[in-house]
């Protein structure tokens, strides 16, 4: 399992081996197909103009390759604005999620205090219950709390999740107790302890954790649609959805492109983090 | 609902600012940003002391947001509803009844067929806004390819339905797509959905069921596809606009979508009156302004609906997009038979000659959902079309006696 | 909560310092504080958020909620409809259809987490490929799936150019209700494969490799190597994958709604889909909350069934 390749491969070709490796590839070549095709296609769709963009069969590739959809999109809605705002959401929903998931793990694994097995109970039993209605009861509370409109309206109720305060508790857990009474021997308190020695030896769950709410959050469309108010507020999932069904026009180019754009920056920040990202996870599930 | 979250929530209440308007429109940012705007501008300016927040809102979601603003006494003032989800609402008691609450002299700007598709018991409970009759785009390559005379299209609907038979026959795609709407399909063929007090179904009649026969037969001579019994208009028009199908049957706001996304179909896109039934009724999409019941300010809120719904101010947005107004004066303006040559002009003047023709024939949400399935089931051959209008006839009046 | 065990091992244990406390009860006091601290904000975030409406949400379903009218107790009303209301349990139905396929297939993403577990060129790529549906949005879902199942879409198109059917005769992927369930499921999975991948992956990783060396020492092949050395480590994520995927399967929503709302005839409607058409679509929202209760015990007693499931070893049988 998991063999780097031996020096010798490197020297004496063993068509045997040959053969598996091509056999691995060509199945993985299959599943990348399935998975990013859908995508491939939007990302072609994106790039055609005319006739092109809704040619039955479709056209593979597109040709002429054609950025007027991109330029249309670009110019009809304030798109920097709209990254800006997802940009924001997003930010403050992964710190939230972190700060919050790093602290209540912490105590739920190392601290023995009174409550701490019915709150951790608590959290992990809503998995299981239903939620969808409780944007209703949701938006009461943030009218109560005059944060309707506000950024801080929609990151607060997506401020934690449970599968991470879950994966940040099980991170901590696997740290050995002797670094503990090391610190402790040196007269670190409480804080120290978890800030200077606890949380960068659960680094990698915080970025599996980073990862998992960047995505939340960048795509989140029902929450902020109900909260904002003001167009220049809106993040870019739901200002796109405007064009997908129009009642007075539908663009099929610009409406690819749009998503396209949606997409790119999730796509590039799990290309750089995915190393991590596993790491994080494989630290945490361990049972 | 409200009251009583909120004593649950029971935490200090906000304080509404008595001169602020909420409106919210459907997916019409961005591409008419500057229309909407110059009309708040103007109603504020009008109006000292009055500003309007102005939300556009896509479709996903919309029900949510409606529905959470109101239970949390964050209602909007003024909203743009389509009729079924505005019906809906007025089911539940969320609407100003505006035969009470607006001025003859507001409600008689609007044509009296549109009012009466926004009504319940007599009261109407929307001003409509923008309508978009439906006229039938058809593709002329495809009539020529299928052997067909590309100058006379289907005056009647069940000569279309053949012609679409031909069609797929001779290409292999799509004749005509979509299908009218049931619920205004049973309309079209002289039924009524609900009985006049709207608290029964009428929709159990031999007429009934041979109007749902048609779309059965239809689906069996392989007329239409299978596909067609999910009446999906959005489809239809990607299919149209990519050379898959020959006729369109929707409003002419997307004739733009076959400009831009289909530019060979619209070198070759022919437009005419909507293909006849026996009652000449025409589908009709009506886009509504309702002012929620619990607007904090329900006259001024009425005001501004019945501002962005006037003469002038329709006129100006049918100039931007191959919509039809609703009122009286506008609809007359010389505009809408002006212009012979684009395609656009060619539609506005058949939407200008079939006032007073085309009909919203919407129901509720609830009551349309019953409908549609009941023509799916019969047109998929899960059920005959007497059995399938037989059950949804039971279901609909338990949902209206609940 | 039916989540993977918390670690039993030694230094997971609480804090307890033995060396010379000065009093033990102060020093629990000062644990009780300290835990509290970290605890608050999500503890108050969650109360607030996820837990108050979840509990308020049950006496609603007792009441006749209206949009206007002042709420009006109605007892078990809601739930006799429920036990006769057709619609009701053709989306229980379908949701449990989904319950019955989903989880099981989620497991195959093991392969690919396989494959995927060695050092050679490439890998990395091939990952963030499989993730990319993960990250996509519901938007981008709706489009394309859509248009690739559409009666002239891409599949058809395919079908039909090697002759497995007429082009007249398309397979209604998203029109036909025999059929159209089963595409929706299709797209839950490929969403999910990358997600439940980069799981396994990480439990892959875990592993240590000495295991696997000994094993090929005893002459055991790849194939054996996998199934009696590997999966059977596995099996913490094997757990918390099962729980994942059954819970969303019970609570599917969003591409149920975007690409079908549920039809046709009523053929993908499930729970969630149904409970959301009642509560804001028909604006019923005292039936929509007895939905959701009903929902949330089949849930609850799922979750719980995967939990004794596997704790029982029934991992020998995937």
């Amino acid at each position: 399992m998991a063999a780097p390749p031996s020096p010798q491969y490197a020297r004496r070709f063993n068509p045997r081996r040959f053969a598996v490796m091509l056999l691995l590839y060509a199945l993985l070549v299959v599943f990348a197909v399935v998975a990013v095709g859908p995508f491939l296609w939007l990302l072609s769709t994106s790039l055609k103009s005319g006739q092109d963009i809704l040619s039955y069969p479709p056209k593979l590739l597109p040709n002429p390759l054609s950025f007027e959809s991109y330029v249309d999109v670009w110019r009809a809605q304030n798109m920097p604005r709209f990254l800006l705002n997802t940009t924001l959401i997003t930010f403050w929903g992964v710190l939230a999620n972190l700060a919050l998931s790093a602290t209540a793990g912490y105590a739920l694994a190392r601290i023995r205090f009174p409550g701490r097995d019915i709150v951790f109970f608590l959290i992990v039993s809503t998995l299981v219950l239903p939620n969808t209605l409780n944007i209703v009861v949701n938006f009461i509370t943030l009218v109560e709390l005059n944060l309707v409109n506000t950024f801080t309206g929609v990151v607060l109720p997506n401020a934690i999740t449970v599968f991470n305060v879950f994966l940040l508790r099980q991170a901590f857990l696997t740290i050995p107790r002797e670094l503990e009474d090391a610190a402790r021997m040196d007269g670190a308190n409480e804080f120290v302890l978890w800030w200077r020695v606890m949380l960068p030896l659960v680094k990698p769950a915080l970025l599996t954790v980073t990862i998992l709410e960047f995505v939340a959050m960048w795509n989140l469309y029902q929450w902020p649609l109900i909260v904002l108010n003001d167009t220049d507020k809106f993040p870019l999932s739901v200002a796109i959805a405007r064009l997908t069904v129009g009642e007075l026009s539908l663009d099929f180019g610009n409406i690819a492109a749009a998503t396209v754009i949606s997409m790119i920056p999730v796509i590039l920040i799990f290309l750089v983090l995915q190393r991590y990202f596993i790491e994080g996870l494989a630290g945490s599930v361990k049972g | 609902m409200k009251r009583t979250l909120l004593a649950l929530v029971a935490l200090s209440a906000p304080l509404a600012l008595a001169q602020e308007l909420e409106m919210w429109t459907l997916a019409l940012s961005p591409t008419f940003d500057d229309y909407i705007n110059g009309l708040v501008a103007e109603f504020e300016e009008t109006h000292s002391g009055v500003t309007v927040n102005w939300v556009d809102l896509p479709d996903g979601g919309f029900p949510d947001r409606f529905f959470a603003s109101i239970a949390a006494g964050q209602a909007p003032d003024v909203v743009n509803l389509n009729t079924s989800r505005m019906l809906q609402a007025q089911a539940e008691g969320a609407l100003v009844n505006l035969s009470e609450q607006a001025t003859e002299e507001q409600l008689s700007i609007y044509f009296e067929n549109l009012l009466e598709s926004s009504s319940v018991g007599g009261d109407v409970y929307a001003f409509p806004w923008y309508q978009a009759p439906t006229v039938l785009m058809y593709n002329k390559a495809l009539f020529e390819q299928a052997g067909l005379d590309p100058e006379t299209p289907a005056e009647t609907y069940e000569a279309a339905l053949e012609m679409a038979g031909t069609i797929r026959e001779a290409t292999l795609l799509e004749g005509i797509a979509p299908l009218p709407f049931p619920e205004d399909w049973l309309v079209q063929n002289g039924v009524s959905v609900l009985d006049e007090e709207g608290t029964e179904a009428a929709f159990n009649t031999p007429e009934a069921v041979a109007a749902l026969q048609v779309y059965v037969d239809a689906v069996e001579n392989r007329a239409v596809s299978r596909e067609a019994a999910n009446f999906d208009y959005e489809k239809a028009i990607r299919d149209f606009a990519g050379g898959q199908s020959a006729m369109l049957v929707t409003g002419p706001q997307f004739i733009r979508t076959v400009e831009s996304d289909g530019p060979e179909v619209y070198a070759n896109l022919g437009i005419a009156p909507y293909p006849q039934t026996e009652t000449g009724i025409i589908p009709n999409a009506i886009q509504n302004m309702v002012v929620p019941a619990a607007s904090d300010n329900i006259d001024l809120a009425i005001e501004l609906a019945n501002f962005m719904t006037n003469d002038a101010n329709q006129l100006a947005f049918a100039k931007l997009v191959p919509i039809f107004p609703s009122t009286k004066e506008a609809a007359q303006d010389p505009y809408f038979c002006s212009d012979q040559e684009s395609l656009e002009g060619q539609a506005r003047c058949i939407q200008a000659n079939s006032v007073g023709r085309g009909f919203d024939n919407q129901v509720r949400q609830d009551v349309k959902d019953e409908i549609r399935k009941a023509f799916a089931e019969a047109m998929l051959g899960q059920k005959g079309a007497e059995q399938a209008l037989a059950d949804a006839e039971t279901t609909v009046n338990q949902i209206l006696s609940r | 909560m039916a989540l993977p065990p918390s670690q039993p091992v030694a230094e997971g244990r609480p804090v307890q310092r033995d060396h010379a406390a000065p009093s033990r009860k102060a020093q629990r006091r000062q644990h009780a504080l300290v835990g509290w601290l970290f605890v608050l904000p999500t503890v108050l975030i969650f109360s607030v958020f996820t837990i108050f409406p979840i509990l308020l949400s049950v006496p609603l379903a007792f009441f006749n909620i209206s949009l206007q009218l002042e709420p009006t107790f109605v007892g078990l009303t809601h739930f006799k409809r429920l036990a006769n209301d057709a619609n009701f349990w053709n989306a229980m139905k379908n949701s449990l259809l989904y319950l019955a396929v989903v989880p099981p297939l989620q497991v195959l993403s093991i392969t690919l987490a396989v494959l995927l577990n060695r050092k050679l060129p490439g890998t990395g790529v091939f990952r963030t490929m499989y993730y990319i549906p993960v990250v996509t949005s519901m938007v981008a879902v709706a489009i394309t799936w859509k248009w690739l199942y559409q009666d002239r879409g891409l599949l058809n198109g395919f079908l039909a150019s090697v002759g497995a059917i007429h082009p007249l005769e398309p397979v209604g992927f998203l029109s036909d209700p025999r059929v159209a369930l089963w595409a929706v499921m299709a797209v839950t999975m490929w969403k999910g494969l990358g997600y439940y991948m980069v799981i396994y992956l990480a439990g892959l990783q875990s592993v240590p490799a000495e295991l696997g060396e000994a094993a090929e020492i005893d002459g055991a092949n790849t194939f054996q190597k996998l199934w009696f050395v590997t999966i059977p480590l596995l099996k913490p994520y094997v757990l918390l994958c099962s729980l994942l995927s059954t819970i969303a399967a019970l609570r599917v929503f969003d591409e149920v709604w975007v690409m079908t709302r549920g039809g046709p005839i009523d053929s993908t409607m499930v729970a969630n889909a149904y409970l959301y058409k009642t509560g804001f679509e028909q604006l019923d929202f005292g039936y929509a909350a007895a939905v959701g209760l009903a929902l949330g015990v089949v849930v609850l007693v799922a979750s719980v069934g995967v939990f004794i499931f596997n704790r029982r070893g029934g991992l020998n049988y995937y």
